[in-house]
């Protein structure tokens, strides 16, 4: 194997863990993130969505599982977000490989696609699958608008991961001719 | 489509899916509810996390600031009913305060004099169209044993004596009445007379004790006491002090300009002598 690809590799990973990391810190520790209307912004689904199709599916498995052990550091018993990131990036990079092509359109639909997943399973969690008025103002004033925001933010998202897998992908797609 | 769930990668996903979820089962089992993966990893990112909470904190000092308006408002609301509660705390403190401060000068007073008997009442009322405390309403009246002529004290401070008197309340007239007539002497020089007040001298809030001696030696700074003498008043309430000795204008006499101990401005509660020993008409 080529030195070369192999230092470009290793940067371009060690870049995706490091956004990865301050997604992480950025979205979950208060203040620092803007919060409209009390709005959450959950930064890492479009990030790990966005690396599942860059670097398709081995890939996007083992950065989905890195964002869900961050996030479920913070609850200290629950793997929910690990095992959903999980799935997220893997079926991402399948999906990307197979049947879709890699473009901010499909970023966005599989990125919405994901967090409307992820909205409802988090709320019916957060209200024990008991529905109500009180339960269904918790999905319109807070679930909703926060999967919207977050949605806002997959197209900056997915231009910063296409940015460092273009700019360090560039020696090994000239240097090798297998794939992934 | 099927390939999708085909290869060695679908089956990897489902061996960390599944190790996932036996450990947050073991985990929940264990009753511990940390898999030991979220015990390394939160240890891991704890300086970061802590880093980035004091990185917030630094950054909430700025104008701009990334936290919803909501928040500062919900959180305004929150301090303004804070404040508002810990201000009713605070009068509900002083009030208790004075109240004590009343109290043990009322014990002081009943250690003093085991004959006196009390009813406690408080102030409900002035006369609107007096500028001046003249005249005090209270809300004891017959019912609670009050009649008229008994003596009205603040502390050891006289206030005055009942003038009128209702099932429910009763009327004070006070020092600064220009009827009032109190029978007093000089604690230093145990010189007698009586407390009396003009017009002029009420407005101003002042009292005075005429009629003495051209040589007397009452000085500024003397206490004047209740004699006891008349059969109206206990002896030895404070009447006030002495503020100065000047002459007469109407003969050779001098008077003493008493400033009143009582706080007639700030009486809230009072209390009521019902019945003493000496007292005039009462039984012997």
């Amino acid at each position: 194997m080529h030195r070369r690809f192999d230092r470009r590799a290793f940067f371009r990973h060690t870049l995706y863990a490091a956004l990865l990391l301050v997604l992480h810190t950025l979205q979950n520790t208060g203040g620092l993130f803007p919060t409209p209307y009390a709005t959450h912004a959950w930064l890492l689904i479009p990030a790990v969505v966005c690396v599942g199709m860059c670097e398709r599916e081995r890939a996007g498995l083992f950065y989905g599982l890195l964002a869900g052990l961050l996030w479920d550091s913070l609850l200290l018993g629950s793997n929910y977000y690990t095992i959903f990131l999980c799935l997220a990036g893997y079926l991402c990079g399948s999906l990307t490989r197979r049947l879709m092509r890699n473009n901010i359109m499909t970023a966005c639909l599989l990125s919405a696609a994901f967090l409307l997943l992820f909205t409802f399973g988090r709320w019916l969690l957060a209200i024990g699958f008991q529905l109500g008025t009180h339960t269904l103002r918790m999905l319109l004033q807070f679930y909703l608008p926060s999967c919207l925001y977050s949605f806002l933010l997959s197209p900056p998202t997915y231009w910063l991961v296409r940015k460092i897998s273009n700019s360090f992908a560039a020696v090994y797609m000239q240097d090798t001719e297998g794939t992934l | 489509m099927r390939k999708l769930f085909q290869g060695a990668t679908f089956k990897l996903c489902l061996v960390i899916v599944a190790a996932l979820l036996i450990g947050t089962g073991a985990a929940t089992l264990l009753h511990g509810k940390t898999t030991p993966v979220n015990t390394v990893v939160s240890m891991l990112t704890a300086p970061l996390q802590h880093a980035a909470s004091f990185l917030a904190q630094q950054l909430s000092g700025f104008s701009v600031s990334f936290r919803s308006s909501n928040y500062y408002r919900q959180e305004l609301a929150d301090l303004q009913a804070e404040n508002d509660a810990l201000r009713d705390q605070l009068v509900e403190f002083e009030k208790a305060k004075q109240k004590n401060e009343m109290y043990q000068e009322f014990y002081g007073l009943k250690q003093e004099h085991s004959d006196y008997e009390f009813v406690e009442a408080a102030v409900i009322g002035r006369d609107a169209a007096a500028d001046i405390y003249t005249a005090l309403t209270l809300n004891k009246g017959s019912k609670a044993g009050v009649a008229v002529g008994d003596p009205v004290i603040y502390g050891k401070n006289l206030v005055g004596i009942i003038t009128q008197v209702s099932p429910l309340q009763c009327t004070v007239k006070t020092l600064l009445s220009t009827n009032s007539n109190v029978g007093v002497y000089e604690l230093g020089t145990n010189e007698s007379g009586y407390v009396t007040t003009t017009r002029e001298l009420s407005a101003q809030g002042y009292c005075r004790m005429p009629g003495l001696d051209a040589a007397t030696t009452i000085a500024p700074g003397g206490t004047v006491c209740t004699s006891g003498t008349t059969g109206k008043f206990p002896r030895d309430l404070l009447v006030g002090t002495v503020i100065q000795v000047l002459d007469d204008t109407l003969d050779i006499s001098s008077y003493a300009l008493i400033q009143p101990s009582a706080p007639f401005s700030a009486l809230r509660d009072v209390f009521i002598i019902t019945a003493f020993e000496g007292q005039e008409g009462a039984a012997p």
